[in-house]
């Protein structure tokens, strides 16, 4: 081929050469510029998601009652290890295990071996100086509750990804949880990130912090109740609650069985739930307080008004229902003081009727739900309506059987005589606020309605206090101060029929019985003692509880007080 | 050729030879600074990276000490320790309504277990016969 010729050709492959590539270029550049501009970022650009700190959980006090912290798992890539029977007891020794232990489970082709969790950040250090690259330690989340068992069914508990499952955990989890933030790192050749060309960065907004009503004081005071209950009684279960009955404030709030949030391993699912809002138990004589109240508000009588308690047996609807002790006339403060069966049947029968019976029961917050924890497994009791009640009922119900409801629906209710008449809603949670203290929610005391003129909330407090003086209560005295209070025996209804061994005790009651500071409900349910009665179970530890919480809330004495005679003092002092 | 023509015509044109040469120093310049700008930012960002590191770890280690620190004083926690120091503080709902002075033996007793202070306060009861001290309200009140 001759020399131009060659030339030609050499030129004409070049020409079309370059034009495929200045095609190419232009299609890259121009033409399919976005998708391959999409496709460079994703090679070299990678997301990080930033978690966000979950908010802590504090007192009424500012005392952390559940708190995150970080914590290391600790894992080992076998491949990287270099010289494992001299680095392995090091490592032992830094995590303070025995050192032989991770030899024996070492796999030199597992690249990603656990060897510890939960590991504090002081351990960590030990092992970062080990400066050994095949240790892999991995910053965990960890809720911690530092007072262990204190307020456990209050407080809740989170899952494995720091989501509330139960309590306030679960309640106020859209203010702990927080956003997640997101980071676009890139990264060279060996997947470092190249921190200077960090581009796109929305950083995570922290959880709120929650601050409950409860007193942790109070709360402890609570807890030590309870473990002597079980001590004492080794009953089914255990319920105390102290409710302030002016804002609804929840000051302590307890059950047993109970359970440890910071050792998941052992939850039982019995001891988790909160039963002061699951458990419906039937209130017994407790629940002579809302008739009383009731036939008092509708002006049908007063304190004085005399009652025929049919000497101890009253014959209706075909059977017979009985006092303790055998009554006559009883003026009805001093039916609710004996708290006489037949009295308040008869009070109901003669003055109330099924109607207003119903009316007032609701009106007190029986068979609804408090709304506490929403979803969280509340119940709202059982309060039958009129056309299911049976002939009976009217006399039943007026001393609390045929009807259930939940401690804290009880308390509620006793908070309408301790606040003038007026039903609160119960709270648990104060105020939220955000990582610079400042207040994001406040949640404020609810008033739902005027259940009683509050003349008569005095008047029924007046006949409570009489129970503590000379009625089923006379026994308990709290020195220096004077309180208002119902005992109640109730019997368990198993198998269709009442039990006559089986027994919730209680007491509900407040303090002090003019200006009350605080209302509480002790409920012991089936006593394994020959001990079942409110007055005997019950009340002393509504008296025990009260004196300390006296202390803890400085209420001043209202009668007086006892003085201490040095003979008094114990002899090992 | 004229010998002036081939002067001038071989002679070096020193103004554009300079001109050049600041051109390419000056765009070596910025190159250079350009570079050392571009790495003087790669390692301050990385030093960044570094301290915002150490700065989580400062809060996380706060974080835990706060725990530690509201784990020790506890309830149950400060219950325990005092069992073990044996100070026989009296437990609030077994407390006396009355504030009840302690008597010289008792404190001294106290004063050997190293529970109170040896300071000489003044906590005797105003002098009293000792057959009054039996009978007689111990005095204060809350």
């Amino acid at each position: 081929m001759p020399y131009r010729a060659r030339a030609t050709w050499v030129l004409v492959f070049l020409g079309l050469g370059f034009t495929v590539i200045s095609f190419n270029l232009i299609q890259i550049q121009l033409v399919q510029h976005d998708k391959f501009w999409q496709m460079a970022i994703s090679n070299h650009l990678h997301p990080e998601i930033i978690a966000p700190k979950r908010g802590t959980i504090y007192d009424s006090e500012n005392n952390i009652l559940a708190q995150t912290q970080q914590v290391y798992d600790i894992r080992l890539d076998g491949q990287k290890l270099k010289q494992p029977e001299v680095n392995l007891p090091k490592v032992a020794a830094a995590l303070q295990m025995p050192a032989q232990s991770l030899t024996a489970v070492f796999n030199p082709r597992n690249r990603y071996q656990l060897l510890a969790s939960g590991v504090n950040d002081g351990v960590v250090a030990k092992l970062r100086a080990l400066k050994l690259d095949s240790l892999i330690c991995e910053v965990q989340d960890l809720r911690s509750y530092p007072n262990n068992e204190l307020a456990a069914h209050v407080l809740g508990f989170t899952d494995d990804n720091g989501h509330g499952l139960a309590g306030t955990e679960k309640e106020m989890d859209k203010f702990l949880n927080g956003v997640p933030g997101e980071r676009w790192v890139e990264r060279d050749a060996k997947k470092n990130v190249i921190f200077g060309y960090q581009t796109r960065e929305t950083p995570a907004v922290d959880g709120y912090d929650v601050t409950l009503t409860i007193k942790l004081a109070i709360q402890h005071v609570v807890e030590d109740e309870l473990d002597q209950i079980v001590q004492t009684y080794q009953p089914n279960a255990a319920y105390i609650i102290l409710m302030d009955p002016h804002t609804g404030e929840i000051l302590g709030m307890g059950s047993r069985p109970t359970f440890d949030p910071n050792n998941r391993k052992t939850f039982l699912p019995d001891a988790v739930r909160n039963r002061c809002l699951t458990d419906m138990v039937e209130p017994g004589s407790i629940f002579k307080i809302i008739t009383m109240a009731a036939a008092l508000n509708e002006g049908q009588i007063n304190l004085n008004t005399p009652v025929f308690c049919e000497n101890g047996s009253y014959y209706y609807g075909g059977k017979y229902l009985r006092d303790d002790e055998p009554h006559g006339w009883l003026p009805a403060l001093e039916v609710m003081s004996q708290s006489s069966n037949i009295g308040f049947a008869k009070i109901a029968l003669d003055y109330l009727h099924e109607e207003k019976l119903y009316k007032y029961a609701t009106a007190f917050g029986i068979g609804q739900r408090t709304g506490l924890f929403e979803q969280q497994g509340e119940s709202p009791g059982l309060l039958r309506p009129v056309s299911k009640w049976s002939a009976l009922s009217i006399t039943r119900i007026p001393m609390g059987q045929e009807v259930a409801a939940t401690p804290l629906q009880l308390v509620t209710a006793m908070s309408v005589i301790a606040n003038g008449g007026r039903l609160v809603v119960p709270r648990l949670a104060k105020q939220v606020t955000d990582d610079a203290g400042r207040v994001v929610k406040v949640y404020q005391p609810r008033i739902v309605r005027q259940v009683i003129a509050p003349d008569v909330a005095r008047d029924v407090a007046r006949a409570l206090e009489q129970v503590t003086i000379d009625g089923t209560a006379k026994n308990v005295h709290i020195d220096g101060y004077s309180y208002a209070g119902k005992t109640g025996t109730a019997q368990v209804f198993i198998d269709g029929a009442y039990s006559h061994t089986k027994f919730v005790s209680s007491f509900i009651g407040f303090m002090p019985a003019q200006d009350p500071a605080f209302v509480a409900l002790v409920m012991v349910d089936q006593p394994q003692t020959t001990k079942y009665y409110g007055a005997e179970v019950s009340a002393p530890v509504f008296a025990s509880i009260a004196k300390q919480v006296a202390q803890i809330m400085t209420l001043v004495p209202d009668r007086p007080v006892t003085p201490v005679l040095s003979s008094n003092i114990p002899a090992s002092l | 050729m004229s010998r002036n023509r081939m002067k001038n015509s071989q002679s070096l044109h020193w103004m554009g030879v300079v001109k050049w040469v600041l051109i390419a120093s000056l765009l070596s310049m910025l190159g250079l600074s350009y570079m050392l700008c571009k790495n003087q930012n790669l390692h301050l960002a990385d030093e960044a990276h570094r301290l915002q590191v150490q700065l989580d770890l400062i809060r996380a280690r706060n974080a835990s000490l706060a725990l530690d620190l509201e784990g020790m004083k506890s309830p149950r926690e400060l219950e325990r320790r005092l069992t073990l120091m044996h100070s026989m503080l009296v437990r609030l709902d077994q407390m006396p309504s009355s504030v009840v002075p302690m008597d010289q033996s008792t404190r001294m007793k106290l004063v050997r277990m190293g529970t109170v202070p040896n300071h000489a306060y003044n906590l005797n009861p105003p002098v009293a016969s000792s057959a009054d001290a039996s009978t007689q309200p111990v005095h204060g009140s809350q």
